[in-house]
C-alpha cells in the first residue's frame, strides 16, 4: 500500500494549526511533508477562546510546556463557565470542571443530596465542588496527583487569545519542518476518475498537488463544500443563533478563573478574561434583533473601554454532512458550528484531529476509514448539540419570543428523555464517547431550576444524621481548601506562566467610554 | 419523599430470585417491603448461567452480601482469568480468553499495531492469560511496576452452591419467603394485578420481578413476546475433585457444539451444549432451551431478570454479567410511584444495549468461514451478525482499531484478545510504527514477555494459593 507523502492543510487559523501540529508531531521522520496555505488578507474568526479540560492532553502530547503556552497566549486558567439569568433573570450558577461531592458505595452524591436538599437539611450542590467555590472567589492552583483529594477532584482548561494560539503552534509546526506558504486558493483540479482533489490552485497560478487535504478553511468550506459540495446539516430549528458581535475590551477588576455567559432577549452574552484583555461577544437569532440593537447590547455592557471596532460574525448551526469526502477532512468551522456556549469549538477541532490521526489512510483511500472518521464525528457533534439545546430549553424566561420560540420547541427524543429522567428522579441517561458526561447536565439542569421530583430510594438506607456529618465533612475540607488556593493572578506568577505584555489599554478617543 | 409502602415481589426460587431479593434486601434497605415467592424453582435452566464471572463481579458478589472470602469459604468456588478455548473453529490454535486490564502503549501508539507490524500472538503479553495455563493464581498487586498488576480476574462457580449462599443470606434479611406455589396471574390493563398463591392467598405489589426463568410466568401473562433465536441441548455433569484444577475453564469445540470444563475447589462441572439433531444430545440427564430475547424485559409494573428476559449460551462470563446488569438497571430504577413510564423506557433501552452488545461479542466467536456443516455451527453461522458487530470486525481487520459503543459489558480488552484468539490479523497498522527504531522496539517486546514469564514462573499454583488463603482466612476467624 502507497503511503500518503505529502497533505495540504488549508487555512491557517486554530484549526488549521492545530492539523498541522499534531500531524507534524505524530508522523514525524516519516516521510510525509506537509504544507500549509493560508492568506494574510483572510481574517481568521477566533471565537474559540475559552477551552475545555481535553486541551490540556492535546498540548501535553505535543510536548508543549504549559508556562511558556500560557505567557505566549496570554492565557488565564479556567475553572468552568458560569451562567447567568438562563433559568430566569437574576439566577447564577457555574459549570465547574469536576464532580461534586464523593459518590458513596453505588450511589451517585447527588442523590443523597436531593435527599437532604427535601428536607432542606443542606446548602446548594455547589458548595460541594472545590472548582466552583474556588472559580467564585477568583483563586486558582493546578490539582494535586490524588483525585480522591478535595482540591485535587478537578479539571481545567484554559482561556487565551486563539490567534496568538495559531502563531504559537506556527512556529512550533515550522521547527517540526511544516511548510507555510502564502497564498489565497481560486481553484482546484479533480480527478476526473476517482472524483479526488488533484491539485489547488492559488491567485498568482502556483499549484500545489497532495495526497490528502484538510480544510481548515472556516466557514467557506472552500474544498468540501465550494469545491466537493458536500452539503450541510442545517440545526437552525434546534439552535437559531446566527449572527454574533465580538470585541475586546481592557481587563478590569479581579481576574477570574472561568468563562462568563450571560443569558440575552434575543441571544446571550460571553466574557472572556485573558491575562491582558478581556473578550467579549454577543450571539443573537436576528429574527428578534437587529444588528445595531444587538451591537449596542454589547457595547453598553463591557466593564471597560473598547479596545477595537466590534466585529461582526455570520453563521448556521450544523453539520457538515461527511466530514471526510473524498481525499477532503474538515476541520474546525468547515466541518460544522456550534455556538460557543460551551466552549466546544477547539475542542471539536482535537477531536477531529485526534480521529483523523488514528484513522490516517494510505495513498488510495479505504472507504472504510472515511466511514468510521464520518460515524464517530457525526456522535461528537450531535451528542454536543443536545447539550447546547439543554440550556435554551431548561428555563423558565418567557420574557420575549426567543425564550418562548424554545418553549414551544419539540425537543429530539435524546434530550426529551434525558430531561424526563432527571425530573422524575435525577437520574442521569448516561453515555461513555461525549465530552459532556454527567456532571455537566447534573450542573445545567440544577442550576436552571429543574429540581427532581424524586430520588433515588437507595439514597433513603443510610440515617440522616450519618449523612449530615458526611456532608459537614465534605463542605469544610471545600471551604478549608480554597482557602489556601491562591488568588489566580497571584498564582500565575508564582508559577510563571504571566505574561510579560501589561494589560491593553484603549487609546483612541473615539472608542473610549463607548 | 419514599413511599415506605412500596411492595416488591419477585417470583422465582432459583438464583436470579435470590440474587434480585438479596440485592434489593442490602440496597434498599427499609425503603421496600420484600416478597420473594421461592416454591417454584426457576428449574434446569440456572446451570445456563454457566461456572464462571468476569471482573466486576468481586464489587457486585460484594454489594449483595458476598465478599470474596465468604464466596471461598462458604461457596467452593475458585479465582478464575477467563476461559481457554481449543479446537475453535477458524481458530489457528486453542487461545486463552483471558481477562486483562488495557494493554500498554508504546512510543505513542496502542499495542495492537506493534502485533500487526511484527506478525505476533498476543498472549505471551498477558500475564493473566500465562498464570492460568500454567496453573498459577494470586492476587494482583498494587504496585503497578509488578507486571501481575495488570492481571484481572473473575470466579470459577457452581450456580447451585451460589444459589444456596444467596438462600441462606435472605433467611437473615428482611425479606418475606413464602413457600406457596401461584395458582394464578390476574392481570388488568397490561399491569400485574395480583398473584393468586396455591392456597387461595392474594399477593399484591407495585412492582413484580419474574425471575421463574424460561417459564416467564409474568411476563408472559402480560404478552410479552420472547423472540427465538436458537434451540440448543445442554447436559450437565459434575465430578468429584481431589484437588482444585487451574484458575480457567476450558472450552473445548467438537463436531456438534462444545464442552465445558470447570475446575472447582473440591468437583470438576462439565456443561455441555449441542444441536437437539445431533445424535450425542440424546444420552444422558439433557434438555433444551432458547437463547433470545424478550421484545421488552419491563412492562407494565413487571420486570423480567435472568433466564425469564433473555438466553445466551455460557461460552464466555456473558450470562453473570448479564444477570448482574440486570440487577444494577433494576435498582438503579425502583419506580417512585406507580407512573413508572420513565423507568421501564430507560431499563428497555438499557437492556436492549446490553443484550445486544454480549451477543456481539460472543457472536464474533462464529464469525469465520470455517465452522463445520453439522447442525450446532450453521445454526450458530445463520444467526445475523448485526451493524454493530460487522462494524467491529470490518473496522480490525481493516487497520486494528477497535470501535466502542456506550457501556458495552466487555471491554476492549477482551475484544483484542478475542480477535486475536480467533486468528484475525488487521491488512494495515499504524504508520507511527514505522518511526519506532527497530532495536528499541524489540527490546520492549521482550523485555514484556520476559517480564511476564518472570513473574509466572514465581507465582503459585491455584489450590495452593487457595489452600493458604483458607487457613489464613479460617485464623483470621478465630483469632
Amino acid at each position: 500500500m502507497t503511503k500518503i507523502s505529502k497533505i495540504c492543510i488549508l487555512g491557517g487559523g486554530t484549526a488549521g494549526w492545530m492539523t498541522a501540529a499534531a500531524l507534524s508531531n505524530k508522523f514525524k521522520g516519516l516521510g510525509l511533508s506537509i504544507e500549509l496555505v493560508e492568506s494574510d488578507q483572510i481574517g481568521t474568526i477566533g471565537v474559540g477562546e475559552a477551552t475545555l479540560p481535553h486541551i490540556r492532553f492535546f498540548n501535553q502530547a505535543l510536548g508543549i510546556d504549559e508556562r511558556e503556552f500560557m505567557k505566549s497566549t496570554h492565557a488565564t486558567f479556567k475553572l468552568g463557565i458560569e451562567f447567568c439569568d438562563w433559568g430566569q433573570l437574576g439566577d447564577h450558577y457555574v459549570h465547574p470542571f469536576g464532580d461534586y461531592g464523593f459518590p458513596v458505595e453505588e450511589l451517585d452524591f447527588h442523590q443523597l443530596w436531593l435527599r437532604l436538599k427535601s428536607g432542606n437539611k443542606v446548602p446548594r450542590l455547589d458548595e460541594y465542588s472545590y472548582p466552583i467555590v474556588s472559580a467564585e472567589s477568583g483563586r486558582f492552583q493546578l490539582p494535586g496527583p490524588d483525585t480522591n483529594q478535595i482540591g485535587s477532584n478537578f479539571g481545567y482548561a484554559y482561556q487565551f487569545d486563539s490567534s496568538l494560539y495559531a502563531k504559537f503552534l506556527r512556529t512550533y509546526c515550522e521547527r517540526n519542518g511544516v511548510i507555510r506558504t502564502e497564498g489565497k486558493v481560486t481553484s482546484a483540479v479533480r480527478d476526473p476518475g476517482s472524483g479526488d482533489i488533484r491539485a489547488i490552485t492559488l491567485e498568482d497560478g502556483r499549484e500545489i498537488e497532495a495526497d490528502l487535504y484538510v480544510d481548515c478553511s472556516g466557514f467557506r468550506g472552500v474544498l468540501i463544500e465550494q469545491t466537493l459540495e458536500t452539503g450541510y446539516d442545517d440545526w437552525s430549528q434546534w439552535l437559531p443563533c446566527n449572527r454574533a458581535i465580538a470585541v475586546p475590551s481592557e481587563a478590569r477588576g479581579q481576574l477570574l478563573p472561568y468563562t462568563r455567559a450571560t443569558a440575552r432577549t434575543a441571544g446571550w452574552q460571553w466574557r472572556i478574561p485573558l491575562q491582558h484583555r478581556t473578550g467579549n461577544g454577543h450571539v443573537y437569532w436576528n429574527e428578534f434583533i437587529s444588528d445595531d440593537e444587538a451591537t449596542a447590547q454589547l457595547m453598553s455592557t463591557l466593564e471597560g473601554p473598547a479596545l477595537a471596532e466590534p466585529k461582526q460574525l455570520f453563521f448556521k448551526t450544523g453539520r457538515r454532512r461527511k466530514f471526510w469526502n473524498q481525499n477532503v477532512i474538515c476541520v474546525g468551522l468547515s466541518g460544522g458550528f456550534l455556538e460557543p456556549l460551551e466552549s466546544t469549538s477547539i475542542h471539536l477541532i482535537q477531536e477531529g484531529v485526534t480521529a483523523l490521526i488514528e484513522l490516517f489512510p494510505d495513498a488510495e483511500i479505504n472507504p472504510l476509514d472515511r466511514d468510521e472518521y464520518n460515524a464517530r464525528m457525526a456522535l461528537n457533534f450531535e451528542r454536543v448539540r443536545d447539550f447546547l439545546l439543554l440550556h435554551y430549553v431548561a428555563t423558565q424566561r418567557d420574557d420575549s419570543e426567543m425564550w418562548r420560540y424554545f418553549r414551544n420547541m419539540e425537543l429530539p427524543d435524546s434530550l426529551n428523555e434525558k430531561i424526563e429522567a432527571w425530573i422524575t428522579r435525577g437520574y442521569l441517561l448516561k453515555y461513555e464517547f461525549g465530552v459532556f458526561l454527567p456532571p455537566s447536565w447534573i450542573a445545567v439542569m440544577l442550576g436552571q431550576n429543574l429540581m427532581p421530583k424524586g430520588y433515588d430510594p437507595r439514597a433513603d438506607r443510610y440515617s440522616e444524621s450519618q449523612l449530615l456529618t458526611e456532608f459537614a465533612r465534605i463542605q469544610r475540607e471545600t471551604v478549608g481548601a480554597v482557602d489556601k488556593t491562591p488568588d489566580q493572578e497571584r498564582f500565575l506568577a508564582q508559577y510563571g506562566a504571566k505574561t510579560d505584555t501589561a494589560r491593553l489599554v484603549a487609546d483612541r478617543a473615539d472608542l473610549r467610554g463607548q | 419523599m419514599t413511599d415506605p409502602s412500596r411492595t416488591i415481589v419477585v417470583y422465582g426460587g432459583g438464583f436470579a430470585g435470590h440474587l434480585v431479593a438479596a440485592a434489593c434486601a442490602r440496597s434498599l434497605g427499609g425503603a421496600a417491603r420484600l416478597i420473594l415467592i421461592a416454591s417454584d424453582q426457576a428449574g434446569r435452566e440456572d446451570v445456563l448461567y454457566g461456572n464462571a464471572s468476569a471482573p466486576t463481579a468481586y464489587d457486585f458478589f460484594r454489594s449483595v452480601g458476598l465478599d470474596e472470602p465468604t464466596l471461598m469459604m462458604q461457596t467452593g468456588s475458585a479465582f478464575s482469568y477467563g476461559t481457554q478455548f481449543t479446537h475453535w473453529p477458524g481458530a489457528p490454535s486453542s487461545w486463552m480468553q483471558a481477562y486483562h486490564l488495557p494493554l500498554p502503549v508504546l512510543f505513542g501508539v496502542p499495542f495492537q499495531h506493534f502485533l500487526t507490524a511484527e506478525k505476533e500472538k498476543l498472549e505471551p503479553y498477558l500475564v493473566s492469560a500465562q498464570a492460568a495455563l500454567k496453573g498459577a493464581f494470586a492476587h494482583p498487586p498494587e504496585d503497578p511496576k509488578n507486571p501481575l498488576s495488570r492481571a484481572e480476574y473473575g470466579y470459577q462457580f457452581s450456580i447451585s452452591d451460589l444459589t444456596h449462599a444467596l438462600v441462606r443470606l435472605n433467611d437473615q434479611r428482611e425479606v418475606t419467603i413464602i413457600e406457596t406455589g401461584v395458582r394464578d396471574v390476574h392481570t388488568s390493563g397490561g399491569q400485574i394485578a395480583s398473584l393468586v398463591l396455591e392456597d387461595g392467598q392474594q399477593v399484591e405489589a407495585d412492582l413484580f420481578v419474574d425471575c421463574s426463568g424460561a417459564d416467564r410466568r409474568l411476563i408472559r401473562a402480560l404478552d410479552v413476546a420472547f423472540h427465538v433465536e436458537r434451540t440448543l441441548c445442554a447436559t450437565h455433569e459434575i465430578q468429584s475433585a481431589g484437588q482444585l484444577g487451574p484458575p480457567r475453564r476450558t472450552i473445548a469445540a467438537t463436531q456438534h457444539g462444545w464442552s465445558a470444563s470447570t475446575p472447582l475447589q473440591t468437583s470438576v462441572e462439565t456443561l455441555t451444549i449441542t444441536h437437539p439433531d445431533s445424535a450425542s444430545a440424546e444420552r444422558g440427564a439433557s434438555h433444551t432451551f432458547e437463547t433470545g430475547t424478550l421484545e421488552r424485559a419491563w412492562a407494565g409494573n413487571c420486570v423480567a431478570v435472568g433466564h425469564a428476559a433473555w438466553g445466551i449460551e455460557p461460552l464466555t462470563a456473558a450470562p453473570m454479567i448479564l444477570v448482574q446488569r440486570d440487577v444494577e438497571r433494576l435498582l438503579d430504577l425502583i419506580p417512585l410511584s406507580r407512573d413508572n413510564t420513565v423507568e421501564a423506557r430507560e431499563y428497555n433501552r438499557r437492556f436492549e444495549d446490553d443484550l445486544a452488545h454480549a451477543n456481539a461479542f460472543q457472536r464474533a466467536l462464529f464469525a469465520t468461514d470455517a465452522l463445520p456443516s453439522t447442525p450446532y455451527w450453521q445454526a450458530a453461522a445463520a444467526v445475523p451478525p448485526g451493524e454493530k458487530l460487522e462494524r467491529k470486525l470490518a473496522q480490525f481487520r481493516s487497520r486494528g482499531i477497535f470501535v466502542r459503543f456506550d457501556l458495552e459489558p466487555f471491554n476492549e480488552e477482551d475484544w483484542a484478545i478475542l480477535h486475536n484468539g480467533m486468528g484475525l490479523m488487521p491488512e494495515r497498522y499504524d504508520r507511527q510504527v514505522d518511526g519506532v527504531e527497530a532495536e528499541a522496539l524489540g527490546r520492549q517486546l521482550t523485555g514484556i514477555k520476559q517480564a511476564v514469564a518472570q513473574i509466572v514462573s514465581k507465582m503459585p499454583p491455584h489450590h495452593v494459593y487457595m489452600s493458604n488463603m483458607k487457613r489464613y482466612l479460617e485464623k483470621q476467624k478465630h483469632g
